[in-house]
């Protein structure tokens, strides 16, 4: 990635948009370059200013008025409709009684947790600053080329995915 | 649509709504005024809505109708003074100075109107590009553009400002 595409990432991610492949990409790319980290955070803080510039909508005395919203709508109190969910809600309960453990016996570890890719993108779209420092800090920045092709190669693959096997290798290369 | 699934679904985006009304108005109660006949114009309109885009961009497309209605009106973005909004109250906001808000509220004045909209939809409607698109009523890759284009100069325009 060079630093256009960089610049040209960088507005999508901030605010939500973009794969998660562009994210590693581009914060890999931004541990070796100063100019677009500078712009990065400069960005940071448009969208910081932008966000402060609105007071809180709870501090704002709002009231929504809308006529007879709710007038003659009402359906019956205890049509299906409204005891299907609390059936659904039983039946749950009930398979769980009957497949709680009894005697006191330990119930058995979960399975080894299998994701999606999906699943994979999930738990690392939602990694915050700190994790994403964490992640990163895990290489020495001369071993950048080793994150990426660890992380890209990972992302490669097919599902599904065991992922504390994959925070295992990403420990034991780095 | 029922009123009371009206009501949850006008609950879910009526902060990001009124925040993208109140930068775009700069003015507490006449957002308010917008807000609430956006709120009425959806109500009355909700049996048209079907459900081929959501909610929360349909109820937008409305709130940027009525204040583009407005907007030949009064004709308000020609100069005019930068209303403040009112204080917040959260330490951490007051940190902000009164200055630098003034230069970003200048900063987005100077946009071009359709960069500024894809931008407050972006910002504060937390829209994603398609939606913004479909509000705006162009391409996404032009709302894209948009609102790339009005960030980096925000940005510009911050950073010539420290370098005064």
């Amino acid at each position: 990635m060079n630093c256009k595409e960089a610049q040209q990432l960088m507005p999508d991610l901030l605010t939500g948009e973009g794969t998660l492949r562009k994210k590693v990409a581009l914060r890999l790319h931004l541990l070796g370059c100063r100019s677009c980290r500078r712009d990065w955070e400069e960005l940071k803080d448009v969208l910081r200013g932008l966000k402060a510039l609105t007071p809180e909508v709870e501090a704002v005395t709002f009231e929504v008025r809308l006529p007879e919203v709710t007038e003659g709508e009402k359906g019956p109190r205890w049509g299906w409709g409204r005891l299907l969910p609390a059936a659904a809600l039983a039946g749950v309960l009930l398979v769980l009684f009957l497949a709680w453990p009894r005697g006191g016996g330990e119930m058995e570890p979960p399975p080894p947790e299998l994701l999606t890719w999906e699943g994979v993108e999930e738990v690392l779209s939602g990694l915050d600053e700190g994790g994403w420092e964490e992640l990163l800090a895990l290489y020495l920045p001369e071993d950048r080329e080793g994150l990426e092709e660890t992380l890209l190669g990972l992302l490669r693959e097919e599902g599904p995915y065991d992922l504390t096997e994959i925070w295992q290798e990403i420990r034991e290369r780095g | 649509m029922k009123g009371e699934e009206f009501l949850r679904r006008v609950r879910k985006c009526q902060g990001p709504l009124f925040c993208f009304l109140l930068r775009l108005l700069k003015d507490e109660e006449e957002a308010k005024e917008i807000m609430q006949a956006t709120l009425l114009r959806a109500w009355e309109g909700r049996d048209g809505f079907q459900g081929r885009s959501q909610f929360k961009t349909w109820i937008f497309k409305i709130a940027l109708n009525l204040f583009r209605d407005r907007l030949q009106e009064r004709q308000r973005w020609q100069g005019g003074e930068l209303p403040e909004v009112a204080a917040p109250s959260d330490p951490l906001k007051e940190v902000i100075a009164k200055e630098e808000r003034q230069r970003l509220l200048q900063a987005i004045e100077g946009l071009p109107e359709r960069q500024r909209t894809a931008l407050l939809l972006k910002v504060y409607g937390e829209l994603k590009y398609s939606e913004v698109a479909e509000v705006m009523s162009c391409s996404t890759g032009a709302a894209k553009a948009h609102f790339h284009h009005a960030l980096y100069k925000l940005k510009e325009a911050l950073r010539d400002r420290d370098e005064l």
